[in-house]
């Protein structure tokens, strides 16, 4: 990921990875700190950008302090290459940064930012996954008073969190976050891992590779380390559990139309005809399920 | 070496009230000596203001006393001045071994009569059973008709209110006993249940020290008397 | 008997404070602002000792310094001097001493604080077995049927109804909250209860069941208690002991009934023949 910066002059006028220097090294140091104290959110100078906040600057201006040429990089949004968020970013990266090449299969790629999933694919060490934030501070939906949140995360008082799950269980006798996860890092700070499903969560648990998470609007940066424990908040008798795609007619685990995968996030739509499908969430899998059965058949 | 030990001795007791409001003093006992020994019914005697009262509450140390001493001599056989114990032994004492009967019963209002009897009990170190089966004799030897042990006593009459009282200061058997005016309220047939508790209490070792309003009950059960008299006011 | 809190010449000043601060104020000066700096002598010189299994009265008017001893001692506030010594089974702690951390985790399992207002000790939005349920897992405990158990527990024993347990309190009356807030003090079995003006502003009749209950409380559990109240008919069925406080300080203590019956500093004359 070695920059080469100030030498080329792009057709945009600005130089690689369109941060300045400065920036570039600012965000460097927020993320060292990130991970160096995982899970704990780093402030750092949120730059303008050629993209409006909310979009995923956040994730985008991690991916460009740490881009270099012979980066390969793959974007995702919900899982998929092609939606329009992921299209953009990708044609801001290819413009800003000469040299770097995109991919879609995730095996491939040396930086991934996404939006919303992690890919089905266990990453390696030599991978950084980059994910995209709306909201970083999970305590906001109980405590609305910054400073108080800032103390109860150096406390690790958590106890809020919990009263919302016991809440939850009250009501509808089960924990009732679909996504945004409260989870647990190195067992001290508690992070929302962004809008990812609960089927992702496991996923941050003493994973092979760096996640960083990114929020440009709230001017956030928080990372789960490699092998760093991960720990969903949950009672001890009331088991984390990910979504469930049992089809409740058959009992098994519904397959991807498309692939027929069994172990991937599977989101629901209806064809024209009005029927219902399941398909991988992650798109490049499918496509890669779908090429290897055939090139096994 | 001392002679026969008496429950309570008082000495060169002391007391007046200082009123700020109207700055003025008021003198209430001056020098009063007198002894009470186990099993023994002293009644103190005087006219109306005389301070018999004072003297109850300052043994009681509901009032502080000025000078003197009240020495008592405890179950376990020590002496304590009452006059200057801390406030912490006080409260001590006064759950396992004084007793304080006026003439109004002070309690919470919600209680029944069953409960505002056990809970000294309890307090005094009986268990929740024990206690509430002590407090059910007492009341039946006050002749407090059983139908009423669950109400509150804010609820009864005047008379029926004051054998509660008269049965929660009796049923953890004190060793000292003060009594303030108890059978005043009462009608004769109560009365003479009060006189025989005080026998049977006597019988048991109690010591006690008594204001009665009529000459009839201190013929019926002082064995001696201890006149108070009264002092006039100072400036 | 022995001692469970002993409070040593506590302090708390607002305002910069001067050399001359306490010199000028009090009760003997009729004022808590020091009239050359300004500052407000909200607590001086306070010193007491508090048994195991007591019930401490402390009254006085608005003002006397009586909320800020328990906002001192429940660490909402900071002391500007002085020392609170607890006494565990095995060993001293001294409360000011402690760091965040610890004062924390002090007030998580040997405190409970009841308030006036119950917005002050409870989440008015959250069941009243959810607020229970924060001071339970505060204490490191999140088994949800441990939970559950213990909200129901405390709920039953403090005569809230258990069907009630997953209704928020902001549903429930004033003497409802109270309980609810009891039960949330009483969850981690704390040696130490700080109740300040519990029954004020409820009416009659609920104020003499919570009495009642705060009585049954302390007998059952033999759990010391600070009750701080201007309501002289609180500390006359509740306290064995009473501190009368007056512009910062303590003026008066002794034996409640004493305190009623021959109190000897002016100020509680005033008191006193105010009240009857």
């Amino acid at each position: 990921m070695r920059q080469r910066s100030a030498d080329a002059l792009l057709p945009l006028g600005h130089g690689f990875g369109y941060l300045d220097e400065d920036a570039k090294r600012e965000l460097r140091r927020a993320i060292f700190k990130a991970v160096c104290v995982p899970g704990h959110q780093t402030p750092y100078g949120s730059r303008e950008l050629p993209i409006a906040r909310g979009f995923g600057t956040g994730g985008l201006q991690i991916t460009l302090a740490l881009i270099g040429p012979e980066d390969v990089l793959k974007v995702i949004d919900q899982g998929s290459d092609d939606s329009v968020n992921a299209a953009n970013l990708r044609r801001l990266f290819l413009a800003t940064c000469p040299g770097v090449r995109e991919t879609r299969r995730t095996q491939e790629a040396s930086l991934i930012q996404t939006r919303h999933r992690i890919p089905e694919r266990p990453l390696r060490a030599d991978q950084i996954l980059i994910l995209q934030v709306p909201y970083p501070d999970p305590l906001v939906v109980v405590e609305p008073n910054e400073s108080k949140r800032r103390l109860m995360h150096g406390r690790a008082d958590y106890a809020k969190l919990w009263v919302k799950l016991y809440e939850g269980m009250v009501t509808f006798s089960e924990i009732t976050i679909s996504h945004r996860y409260p989870t647990r890092i190195a067992g001290h700070y508690v992070i929302d891992p962004s809008p990812i499903p609960r089927f992702d969560v496991p996923k941050l648990h003493r994973a092979d590779c760096l996640y960083l998470f990114g929020a440009g609007r709230e001017k956030r940066i928080y990372a789960v380390p490699p092998h760093t424990t991960a720990e969903p908040l949950t009672f001890e008798d009331v088991p984390f559990r990910v979504e469930d795609f049992t089809d409740p007619a058959t009992g098994r685990r519904r397959a991807c139309s498309r692939c027929g995968s069994t172990t991937s996030f599977l989101d629901e739509f209806f064809d024209e005809t009005g029927a219902r499908l399941f398909q991988c969430s992650d798109t490049a899998f499918c496509d890669e399920e779908l090429a290897g059965r055939g090139a096994a058949a | 070496m001392s002679g026969p030990r008496h429950v309570l001795e008082v000495e060169g007791l002391s007391k007046s009230f200082t009123i700020h409001a109207r700055g003025r003093r008021v003198l209430a006992l001056e020098g009063l000596s007198f002894t009470v020994q186990a099993g023994e019914l002293v009644a103190l005697l005087g006219p109306s203001g005389a301070g018999k009262s004072s003297v109850l509450k300052c043994i009681w140390r509901a009032y502080r006393p000025d000078a003197g001493t009240i020495r008592y001599q405890t179950a376990e056989g020590s002496v304590v001045d009452l006059a200057r114990a801390n406030d912490s032994d006080i409260v001590h004492l006064r759950t396992r071994e004084l007793g304080f009967v006026t003439q109004f019963l002070h309690a919470l209002p919600r209680l029944s009569a069953l409960e505002v009897v056990a809970r000294p009990l309890r307090r005094a170190g009986w268990a929740p059973e024990e206690a509430r089966d002590r407090a059910a004799l007492a009341l039946a030897a006050v002749g407090l008709p059983s139908r009423l042990f669950d109400l509150p006593p804010s609820t009864f009459s005047g008379g029926e209110r004051q054998r509660v009282n008269l049965a929660r200061a009796f049923a953890v058997e004190p060793r000292l006993l003060l009594l303030d005016e108890p059978t005043a309220s009462l009608d004769p047939a109560s009365r003479d249940r009060v006189f025989g508790m005080i026998d049977d209490a006597r019988r048991r070792g109690a010591a006690i020290l008594a204001v009665f309003h009529d000459a009839e009950a201190i013929r019926r059960v002082a064995d001696r008397t201890v006149t108070v008299h009264a002092l006039v006011e100072v400036a | 008997m022995s001692v469970l809190l002993e409070v040593e010449d506590l302090a708390r000043i607002h305002g910069r404070g001067c050399d001359r601060c306490l010199e000028v104020t009090g009760p003997e000066h009729g004022t808590n602002r020091c009239r050359f700096c300004g500052s407000v002598v909200a607590l001086r010189g306070a010193s007491f000792a508090l048994e195991r299994g007591e019930v401490l009265g402390v009254i006085g008017e608005s003002g006397s310094g009586k909320s800020t001893l328990v906002r001192l001692l429940c660490f909402d506030e900071p002391a500007s001097s002085g020392r609170a010594l607890f006494h565990e089974a095995d060993r001293v702690v001294d409360l000011f001493a402690l760091d965040a951390a610890r004062r924390r985790a002090f007030r998580d399992t040997r405190l409970g604080v009841v308030y006036q207002n119950p917005m002050l000790g409870l989440a008015l939005s959250i069941s009243a077995g959810g607020n229970i349920a924060e001071r339970l897992i505060a204490a490191e405990r999140v088994r949800y049927a441990f939970l559950r158990e213990r909200a129901r527990a405390l709920l039953e024993r403090t005569g809230v109804p258990v069907a009630r347990m997953d209704e928020p309190p902001a549903r429930f009356s004033g003497g409802m909250q109270q309980r609810v807030q009891i039960a949330k003090a009483l969850a981690t079995e704390p040696p130490l209860l700080l109740l300040d003006e519990i029954t004020t502003g409820l009416d009659l009749s609920v104020q003499a069941r919570i009495l009642d209950l705060v009585l049954e409380l302390q007998e059952q559990l033999a759990v010391s208690m600070l009750v701080v109240t201007h309501d002289l008919g609180v500390v006359r069925h509740l306290a064995s002991r009473t501190l009368v406080m007056r512009h910062g300080a303590i003026v008066e203590a002794g034996l409640t009934d004493q305190i009623l019956e021959d109190p000897s500093h002016p100020y509680t004359q005033e008191l006193v023949s105010a009240a009857l």
